[in-house]
């Protein structure tokens, strides 16, 4: 447990003593205690600023006398001088020998708090039972627990434009917004951009942009910070209910960060995808890309397995496709069936994958995409990353490969400061954090193509990537001699590598990066090409004994390909049998002789390795997936329509082989994963080459051809909005039931 | 306010949204419904004896609502309608006269609602963009 230093306080909150670190916030230490404060406008990873007042606390410390002792009251105890007025608990700090009473053992606070749920609830308005956030509105539960109950306001309350799209994603209610400002210092203070802002004073004040929109890559995240239903999720606008949703936490593999979420699933659709806190990774964010792309995961999912009949696919059942199978690769010797997987496939499905591959003595393994590339210098972790005094970013675009660590070179610009950790969780106001941060953009370096993080930098240079590390280490421009003074001189410096300096893949590359590394004492972030390609590299699913992998496809007698595809990569066919294992009808299952139906990543149990190596868990969400299986499933169906007993049949098994191959226990792993940098990555040419995209095209929330989210609302809006009020009915003859 | 004044302000209030919406339209701009009334929405077996369900309007241009009307809901201790000029710190109060809306004691007009439109049209054109 993180803990800042300093010698602990001594703090007495409703009679119950504390030791809590130095500089603990008052919110912080009700919460140690096990008592209840309510707030709106604090946050975690955000800084506290006292806006709401529902945290009001009494607080008193002692006071010394003229003799520098502590004075005492007639009993001879501590006396302590109580604060004249109720303090906002979420911007004091707890100080030696403090007394805090909250609502449960002090009348004015309980009164205080009830007083503000009313100002609080004034002028909002009647919204509930339409509002999508009902249920799961921190608004709601406070009123319940603190409110009086009761309204004593007749008047009219503030009227302002509701339902306002502000982004494709994003949607407003400017009525709702109860000016917590908690999304204006988000986005201020964690995507360091000003897009947001509270307009006019007083009781008008609203929520706007003067930017015309929000900037698409890290704006869902107020979605989950309002603690109203002022800003909401557009895509799983009037979809569903938080209680009637089934939640399941698991990871995301859209990119190799492999942050916390929760998928919420209702009558087998994926509606929502929410962010979900994971200290060491995401800590409690999450990119647009992760948070609204997943309308894939339920539009034109491929349900039972297609098998080629004169010329045409037709829907078969598994039987039929394993006879199929079996049919198709009677002529072809086992050892020259090519095998080759999306790298955000899971460990175990790559472990099966290894096993059949040798049972079946093919070497002809691989997965896709990843890179040729094999590093050793020692990795940063993302804590290293959000830590560090340098950073350098050599072709790499972020927000492309791996949104995520934007935020955490961002974190290490203002500072690096990680909320303090409790028993109660992560600190609800850590009072280092500030409004408006100093940015100290000259730990940043940014070295290759523009991009989102280039206007942060301190220090930027111009290079193509592919001999980028090469010219850092001997500069040649007061750039790059800028970047390598900065690291030298840095005492805990990072360098991050990305697609533009991995993808080109020299020979010289390692060992470049090896003698960077040792210069400068730098840990080295390479980000993998796929989510799990970094686990997959680890189990050596990559080709062997001179066979010509993912790149050399085209030449394979027979291939099984699992979620990958070629021919709309433009890279063809192989041209013998061809085996497809997808969740949608893609060119390349269009043209397969045996199409068997997949599940998507959200549907999966099992574990991935993200860019630190760190290994995660995935949980299974409950969506409709037809008769689709995952790559454990499906290789065994492979295995018996070629008469092999596979070794690997299911996820015990399979989390067993893992264990003996990489002497790595994946089942019951902790929630933030676990950190294990001694796995050996293997490496191999790539060959083909890969352009990192965070947006798949069937990613984009699309509901008919071509149509958005944003016209999908207007349309419901125009055409069919239309109240009974407005059309009268005629009164049918006995009743309308 | 007595009852009598209510059923002249809703009354006044629908009048107001006819002119809204065309003087919307002669300026190229768009009308749009903010919200109906919460006692229409939740009245249930109650009875409703207003002549709209519209509480609030907005006028505005490419989404954006540059101008919000709205009346008190029926309910409501001190009712009148109120206008806004979004992000513009402009308030305008209104009640119910014998012979319309009233700002004040100064008649609110068409051709006020006009000049008001117009104001806030070219507010709109001086913002840098």
């Amino acid at each position: 447990m993180r803990r800042p230093t300093g010698g602990p306080v001594k703090v007495t909150v409703d009679g119950i003593p504390l030791d809590l670190p130095a500089g603990t916030s008052g919110i912080d230490a009700v919460f140690a205690a096990g008592r209840d404060v309510p707030y709106f406008c604090a946050h975690s990873y955000l800084s506290p600023v006292g806006a709401c007042r529902m945290c009001l606390v009494e607080a008193g410390t002692p006071r010394k006398g003229k003799d520098g002792e502590l004075e005492k009251d007639e009993n001879g105890e501590v006396k302590i001088f109580y604060f004249p007025k109720p303090m906002a608990s979420c911007t004091m700090q707890a100080t030696e020998g403090m007394h805090i009473k909250t609502a449960a053992t002090s009348e004015v606070v309980a009164k205080s708090q009830a007083g503000m749920m009313e100002f609080t609830l004034i002028n909002h308005p009647l919204d509930c039972p339409t509002c999508d956030k009902g249920g799961a509105c921190e608004l709601q539960d406070r009123a319940f627990e603190y409110g009086y109950g009761a309204s004593r306001f007749g008047f009219d309350r503030r009227h302002a434009d509701k339902h306002y799209p502000l982004s494709d994603f994003v949607i407003l209610d400017q009525e709702r917004c109860i000016h917590c400002k908690r999304c204006v210092r988000y986005f201020e203070e964690v995507p360091g951009q000003e897009v947001l802002d509270f307009i006019e004073r007083g009781g008008h004040t609203f929520i706007d942009t003067q930017e015309g929109g929000l900037p698409t890559g890290f704006s869902g995240n107020i979605t989950d910070i309002c603690p109203v239903g002022a800003l909401l999720d557009n895509v799983a606008r009037f979809r569903g209910r938080n209680w009637e949703y089934d939640h399941t936490p698991t990871t995301c593999t859209l990119c190799p960060v492999g942050c916390a979420i929760t998928v919420d699933a209702r009558n087998g659709r994926l509606e929502r995808i929410v962010g979900r806190e994971n200290r060491d990774v995401n800590e409690m964010w999450i990119c647009d890309a992760g948070r609204f792309g997943h309308s894939f995961a339920s539009e034109g999912r491929l349900t039972r397995p297609l098998i080629r009949e004169d010329g045409k696919l037709r829907e078969a059942d598994w039987d039929e496709a394993m006879a199929a199978m079996n049919r198709g690769l009677a002529g072809v010797h086992p050892s020259h069936l090519g095998l080759f997987v999306a790298a955000d496939s899971t460990l175990e499905e790559g472990v099966a994958l290894e096993r059949l591959a040798a049972q079946l003595g093919t070497g002809n393994v691989d997965h896709w995409p990843r890179y040729a590339a094999q590093l050793t210098a020692p990795t940063a972790t993302l804590t290293d990353v959000a830590q560090a005094d340098a950073v350098v970013v050599i072709g790499a675009d972020l927000g492309e490969e791996a949104p995520v660590v934007e935020l955490r070179i961002l974190e290490a610009l203002r500072g690096g400061i990680l909320p303090t950790e409790f028993d109660h969780g992560t600190a609800i106001a850590d009072l280092r954090l500030t409004e408006r941060p100093a940015r100290t953009p000259e730990k940043l370096a940014v070295i290759g193509r523009e991009s989102g993080l280039w206007r942060h930098a301190g220090i930027r240079a111009a290079s193509n990537g592919h001999n980028a590390v090469a010219r850092l280490l001997r500069p040649d421009t007061d750039e790059l001699r800028a970047a390598l003074a900065l690291l030298e001189g840095a005492k805990q410096p990072v360098v991050i590598l990305g697609a533009d300096v991995l993808g080109s893949g020299t020979e010289a590359l390692a060992a470049q990066v090896s003698e960077l590394a040792s210069r400068t004492g730098a840990k080295v972030l390479a980000i993998p090409a796929g989510a799990n390609s970094a686990g997959l590299a680890a189990l050596g699913l990559l080709p062997r004994d001179g066979a010509a992998g993912y790149a050399g496809l085209g030449d394979a007698p027979a291939a099984f390909l699992s979620r990958l595809d070629p021919v709309g990569q433009g890279l063809g066919l192989p041209r013998g049998f061809t085996v497809v294992h997808d969740t949608h009808l893609t060119e390349t299952a269009k043209r397969a002789d045996v199409v068997l139906p997949a599940v998507t990543n959200y549907e999966k149990r099992g574990t991935t390795v993200n860019l630190e190596g760190r290994f995660l868990a995935l949980e299974q969400a409950a969506l409709e997936a037809g008769e689709g299986a995952d790559l454990i499933r499906t290789l065994t169906a492979l295995a018996g329509a070629l008469g092999v007993r596979p070794g690997v049949r299911g996820l015990k098994s399979a989390q067993a082989a893992l264990h003996e191959r990489l002497g790595v226990r994946v089942d019951g792993l902790p929630e933030r994963g676990a950190l294990n940098l001694n796995v050996t990555r293997a490496a191999a040419p790539a060959g083909v080459p890969y352009t990192p995209q965070l947006w798949k095209p069937r990613m984009r929330p699309v509901t008919r051809e071509g149509e958005t989210w944003v016209e999908r609302t207007r349309q419901l809006v125009e055409e069919k909005w239309a109240l009974p009020m407005y059309v009268p009915q005629p009164v049918q003859p006995g009743g309308d039931d | 306010m007595a009852n009598s004044d209510k059923a002249a302000l809703y009354r006044q209030w629908v009048e107001l949204l006819g002119w809204l919406e065309q003087e919307a339209a002669v300026r190229g701009l768009s009308t749009e419904k903010v919200a109906d009334f919460p006692d229409y929405i939740y009245r249930m077996e109650r009875p409703y004896d207003l002549p709209t369900t519209v509480m609030s309007v907005s006028v505005g241009r490419g989404g954006q609502a540059l101008l919000v009307a709205a009346v008190s809901p029926r309910h409501v201790d001190l009712g009148g309608v109120s206008l806004r000029l979004m992000g513009g710190s402009k308030h305008w109060h209104l009640h119910a006269g014998e012979g319309g809306l009233l700002e004040g004691k100064r008649p609110f007009t068409r051709e006020r609602l006009g000049a008001l439109l117009d104001g806030a049209l070219q507010g709109r054109s001086t913002l840098a963009v």
